[in-house]
């Protein structure tokens, strides 16, 4: 019971001071989690958004093809395989414009096929499948997913194997460019798919999300089979991902310059546009960080003052306990025991107001709805920014009675 | 000089600076205390009484000089070794008596004891009945009169078996009856465990029993034997 009458002193001169400075430390501690909380979860938002909609890749691409549009949709016509886009972009060049930025290849073309009283239409995709997947999320519901090494073997979405009525091991025929069929076999079948920069859906064709206005699914084969199906190394689109996000502008010059002769390329980047909404919601953290910093700053000080009267009112009796032969470590624990009762009691208090009444999301404002809502989180981060933001205030409290034990006489801390 | 002296003050000096001002408090003082003495330390208000105590119990630095203590010069003594010379050597009694409010009587008694990791609450209250405080053992500081506070101060102080007793104006605070019974136990419970005791005072009763008398004046000390009877 001493040890903790110590720590305390009881419950008399001061007392309020003490539950005042824990109070504020509450008050420190809510308001730290809360900011803190908000502005991990916008992070968080901001990290989702960027792996989404990885402003970092540049779309480069051929005009679409107007084929597309006069497709006809009745009669007794033999399939035909057309590109989405113009193939335009010829990938040395494109290579050689781009220096050491991945290049992701593809060649995107409609299978077309015309019944007389039906038409069959189904994307193709012709993909690098290892350099897909840092861009792209496939995921396979059976069989698997293509390879480096594959030939004439296809993996399609669930929408597109029920309309081509194949299975995995099935194989189904593609037209050539030479008017020949190719045999493709299903090695995989995808119940999802996110196709990054995919074409627009002008095409009435099997879809995993039937209302979206883009492709969501499609056959996926190797990059040499649609060559071999295509007839043609060129390119349809391709995506370009530089080393870094900042390199995005300058590789985009660097691309335009290339083929600034070729008026059918278009390069789309949305880097420019994230960037804009980015300092527009990182100057709204900023503002938020700057007024939480404000009031802790502040709301420290009371802290720091309180305590520094309660420290200053017993400083005699370290002087007493020094007098009877306490170790200098045995008073700092007794002085930094205190400190770290009211700012841990605080410290609780705060946290728990702070998870009670912090809203459970935040709506972003329309320029930025697309990043999602911001959903406050309350990880080692806040926790650990609000136990140190308490313990420095207390500390500072501190500081003064600490610097006078240690450098002054004990005799003069005796005198009341 | 004395090989069997516990205390030895050579050319101490002290002085107080208070902004471009120097208060001189002790001048050049020397002397010895041999163990188990009874000395008194006389002179008026701020003659220097209260500070040749506190550099005694090294709660405070000379300026100059060497304060040689059982053999060991406390004048240079780091923080937590001079925590330790207070905590085994030194039995320290104040005039404000500096008990700790929260704490009960025992407990102010076991301080010491606490400090130096062998907290013995049987001694404590055997130390309590030895100064007439048995019945008082678990009244808080603030539920003992001037002369009980007193009485729970010289028991602190002698807690950890002490080699010195030093004591400054015990009885300053307390009435004539009260002083006489608190300085009657002062000197016999030194004398009972063969302290050393230094005790400041401007009071005479306690001449009597006193080995010496030293009287400070002006941070001066001035020598005067006196053979108790």
């Amino acid at each position: 019971m001493i040890v903790p009458r110590l720590v305390l002193a009881g419950f008399g001169r001061r007392t309020i001071e003490l539950i005042l400075a824990a109070l504020v430390i509450a008050t420190l501690s809510a308001v730290i989690a809360s900011a803190t909380a908000v502005i991990e979860g916008a992070r968080a938002a901001l990290y989702r958004f960027e792996r989404k909609e990885r402003p970092d890749v540049i779309h480069v691409i051929g005009r679409f093809n107007r084929a597309l549009f006069e497709l006809p949709r009745r009669g007794n016509l033999p399939p035909a395989t057309l590109p989405v886009y113009e193939p335009r972009i010829e990938p040395e060049e494109l290579k050689s414009a781009v220096s050491n930025a991945t290049v992701v290849k593809r060649q995107s073309l409609l299978r077309n096929v015309v019944t007389e009283n039906s038409a069959l239409n189904v994307y193709i995709f012709g993909i690098d499948p290892e350099m897909e997947q840092q861009v792209g999320a496939f995921h396979v519901a059976a069989g698997r997913f293509l390879t480096a090494g594959d030939q004439n073997v296809a993996v399609l979405d669930e929408a597109s194997a029920r309309s081509l009525g194949v299975r995995v091991g099935d194989s189904f025929p593609v037209r050539t460019a030479g008017d020949t069929d190719l045999r493709l076999t299903v090695v995989g079948v995808l119940d999802s798919v996110q196709f990054h920069a995919p074409p627009l859906a002008t095409v009435p064709a099997p879809a995993l999300q039937p209302s979206a206005p883009f492709v969501t699914s499609g056959v996926f084969v190797p990059l040499r089979t649609s060559e071999e199906i295509f007839a043609r190394p060129t390119l349809t689109d391709a995506l370009v991902v530089p080393k870094s996000s900042n390199e995005v502008p300058t590789v985009v010059d660097h691309i335009r310059q290339q083929f600034r002769l070729n008026t059918g390329v278009f390069v789309e980047e949305s880097y420019t546009q994230y960037l804009r909404k980015v300092r527009d919601f990182q100057l709204t953290l900023t503002l938020f960080r700057a007024v939480s910093l404000l009031t802790a700053v502040l709301a420290s000080a009371v802290v720091a003052a309180l305590m520094h009267d309660v420290y200053k009112d017993r400083l005699y009796q370290y002087g007493v306990l020094a007098a009877v032969g306490f170790c200098p470590f045995h008073i700092l624990a007794l002085i930094l025991g205190t400190a770290i009762i009211v700012a841990m009691a605080g410290v609780g208090s705060g946290l728990s107001l702070a998870a009670a009444f912090l809203p459970r999301q935040f709506e972003m404002p329309s320029l930025l709805a697309n990043m999602g809502a911001v959903t406050p989180r309350f990880n080692g981060v806040v926790v650990a920014l609000v136990i140190v933001a308490a313990l420095a205030a207390v500390f500072a409290g501190a500081a003064r009675t600490l610097w006078s034990l240690v450098r002054g006489p004990v005799a003069r801390s005796l005198r009341k | 000089m004395n090989n069997r002296s516990l205390i030895q003050v050579k050319a101490v000096s002290k002085t107080y600076r208070r902004g471009q001002l120097s208060v001189p408090a002790l001048l050049n003082i020397s002397f010895e205390i041999e163990p188990g003495e009874f000395v008194i330390l006389v002179g008026s208000s701020g003659a220097g009484k209260t500070t040749l105590l506190n550099l005694l119990a090294a709660l405070d630095w000379p300026d100059q000089g060497e304060i040689i203590v059982d053999g060991k010069n406390i004048a240079d003594l780091s923080l937590s070794s001079a925590a330790s010379y207070r905590r085994f050597q030194v039995g320290i009694i104040f005039q404000a008596y500096n008990l700790l409010p929260q704490l009960t009587a025992i407990q102010n008694v076991a301080l010491p004891m606490i400090a130096a990791g062998r907290l013995d609450l049987p001694r404590a209250d055997e130390l309590l009945r030895s100064v007439g405080l048995g019945d008082r053992t678990l009244h808080r500081a603030t539920e003992l009169s001037g002369g009980e506070q007193q009485r729970v101060a010289i028991a602190r102080a002698l807690a950890n078996h002490p080699k010195l007793v030093l004591a400054d104006e015990p009885t300053g605070n307390l009435d004539e009856e009260n002083a006489r019974e608190v300085m009657r136990l002062l000197v016999q419970s030194c004398k009972e465990r063969q302290a050393t005791l230094v005790l400041a005072t401007h009071d005479i009763r306690g001449f009597a029993s006193a080995d010496r008398v030293f009287a400070l004046q002006s941070g001066l000390l001035r020598e005067e034997h006196f053979r108790s009877a």
